[in-house]
């Protein structure tokens, strides 16, 4: 318990001195202090432009974290699966490709978007489902159709983009998997959707706990299996779905977040999931700042740096889970 | 607990056909046969695990499948065969999965949660285990802790399927009068699956004999046990004989002639 305390506490810890870092550097420099009061008190004109540019990134950044590492979770306990994620089975590409053709074809509906992404979330997941199901859910099957899934939606939406050019439409910047050039109107979404998602992920955790046994014996718990499954994944394409529409795909963070936070605080979901939240907010925020100071001015996406390190990560967990089924 | 012509099948042929049992409170009934026979089938299909083609479950006269899943939990626990946890589950955190029938997401553990595992660790001697993880334990004693989790539902009904295959003699004996001691103490009513004969005629108050996914035969056990029936049943020939002190047993001697596996 003392070690929870403990790992809640750095993490919450290394989250906020990561906020003040990211906020004051760039290519704007304001010293942490004056970046303090300067938000309270608006004198600072280097912190209004501050505010104006960089903290919508940084709280789109870290929603976008905290919502694709729960999603991740949710996914994974859903799916009896440590290697289910939104980005890597193409729940988030489906997100992506709707809500490419609501911003194309019907811009005007612009805070829509979180609702076609959620539509187009949850076609790749009623997809993988069926296809996936055979007398129960196989890990290595999920994976399989999921990646099948994903190379059809990101195929899709290349041949999209390339015909909307063609025709002299060119798609909106913010379906590519960038975290730049964020606004307040982002915020809004990401803030408004957001927060309902991860409220509903936390009242979700006793299903997730009991999900952790097998079916039948979760039905003989009392649970409503069939029922618990379909709201979970409701709300892990929900969370999938918000952060895809607002920050773009960014896979493999689902992936990465919840597998090491079981590590720290165990497999009980009523702790797994607020860590996993803060974990990856803390990641992509992390990653972000990365990307856009190491070779500034030019910037590497979060979602490049994230594949950089979560692919090899998932060969490791490929490989780790091959011992389990040995067993 | 009642059923009445129960008819199951995964896919062609039946499993289960036209099952007619009544299971009496206070005792300990064991379903009993050979493999294929659908004693398992007939266990999960009463636990509302799967649904029968035909027929209908009786609980109190009523359906199992109008209570709620919560409702039906807090009278009736199961215990599976096969049983899979997380590495870093430890047996008081899963003995408390017992109470998730009586709680929600509202309500947190209160003084009858926390009594009722107590009583549930208590009376299957895991005192000494509470904080250790269920992987670190020996196949009995996790087969204890997952009887221990089903304790805590309190239910007045606990179903075990196979409980004692895979354990040692020691552990099979250990768990077999651990669950008397739950209906001779407790007042639970037991149904279980039993695949020693000579088990299911030491500690049952009922048989139900199945072949072939049917009722081959139902009654105390000193009635129903003979040379005919293991006959029948498993196309053995045993002597049937009686002990001082195990009382009646079986020995199989020879196959009957001309049988093969069913």
């Amino acid at each position: 318990m003392k070690k929870t305390i403990f790992s809640f506490v750095t993490v919450s810890l290394l989250l906020v001195i990561t906020i003040v870092y990211s906020a004051i550097t760039g290519s704007i420099k304001v010293g942490a202090w004056d970046f303090v009061t300067g938000l309270f008190t608006g004198s600072n004109e280097q912190v209004e432009i501050v505010k104006d540019l960089r903290l919508p990134r940084i709280i789109v950044s870290l929603f976008s974290g905290a919502a694709l590492a729960l999603s991740g979770a949710l996914l994974q306990s859903v799916l009896r699966n440590p290697l289910a994620d939104a980005g890597v089975i193409g729940v988030s590409s489906g997100a992506s490709f709707f809500s490419l053709l609501l911003v194309t074809l019907l811009p005007q509906y612009f805070f829509w978007t979180p609702l076609f992404a959620f539509i187009g979330g949850t076609v790749s997941c009623f997809l993988i489902y069926m296809l996936s199901w055979k007398s129960g859910l196989h890990p290595i099957r999920i994976l399989l159709i999921g990646i099948a899934i994903n190379a059809m939606f990101v195929g899709l939406t290349q041949a999209f983009i390339t015909v909307c050019s063609y025709l002299g439409k060119i798609p909106d910047q913010s379906t590519s998997s960038n975290l730049s050039m964020r606004t307040w109107d982002d915020v809004q979404i990401v803030t408004t959707y957001g927060l309902a998602g991860i409220v509903l992920a936390f009242f979700l955790y006793p299903w997730c706990n009991m999900l952790l046994l097998q079916d039948k014996t979760a039905r003989n718990l009392g649970l409503n299996v069939g029922m618990a499954r379909i709201i979970i994944s409701a709300v892990a394409v929900l969370l999938a779905a918000i952060a895809t529409a607002v920050g773009g795909v960014i896979a493999f963070i689902g992936l990465l977040i919840p597998h090491i936070s079981r590590n720290i605080v165990g497999t009980d979901h009523r702790l797994l999931l607020p860590f996993s939240a803060l974990s990856g907010a803390l990641l992509i925020l992390l990653a972000d700042t990365f990307g856009r100071t190491i070779i500034a001015p030019s910037e590497i996406p979060a979602s490049t740096i994230m594949a950089i390190i979560g692919g090899p990560f998932l060969i490791f967990l490929l490989k780790r889970s091959d011992k389990v089924h040995a067993d | 607990m009642q059923t009445k012509d129960i008819g199951f099948s995964y896919n062609q042929p039946r499993v289960l056909n036209k099952v007619t049992i009544s299971i009496p409170s206070g005792k300990m009934t064991t379903i009993l046969g050979p493999n294929g026979s659908g004693k398992s089938t007939l266990l999960h299909v009463m636990a509302n695990n799967l649904q029968p083609e035909t027929g209908e479950v009786l609980l109190d006269n009523e359906k199992i499948t109008q209570f709620k899943p919560k409702e039906l939990a807090r009278r009736l626990a199961v215990v599976h065969q096969q049983n899979i946890s997380p590495s870093d589950m430890t047996v008081e955190r899963l003995v408390s999965f017992g109470r998730m029938p009586h709680r929600n997401v509202f309500r947190n553990e209160n003084k009858q949660d926390q009594e009722a595992i107590e009583w549930a660790i208590e009376s299957t001697n895991l005192d000494d285990f509470r904080n250790t993880p269920i992987i670190q334990l020996s196949g009995g004693e996790r087969q204890r802790v997952w009887i221990a989790m089903a304790l805590a539902q309190k239910t007045d009904m606990l179903f075990l399927d196979e409980p004692t295959t895979y354990l040692d003699i020691f552990y099979q004996l250990e768990i077999l009068e651990l669950v008397k001691k739950l209906n001779r103490d407790y007042g639970i009513t037991i149904l279980m699956v039993l695949h020693d004969i000579n088990q299911a005629i030491q500690y049952s108050d009922e048989l139900i004999v199945m072949k072939q996914g049917e009722v081959y035969e139902t009654g105390r056990p000193d009635r129903i046990i003979t040379r005919e029936l293991i006959r029948g049943v498993y196309g053995v020939d045993a002597k049937v004989a009686f002990d001082d002190t195990a009382g009646m047993y079986i020995l199989p001697t020879t196959l009957k002639e001309g049988a093969a596996a069913t």
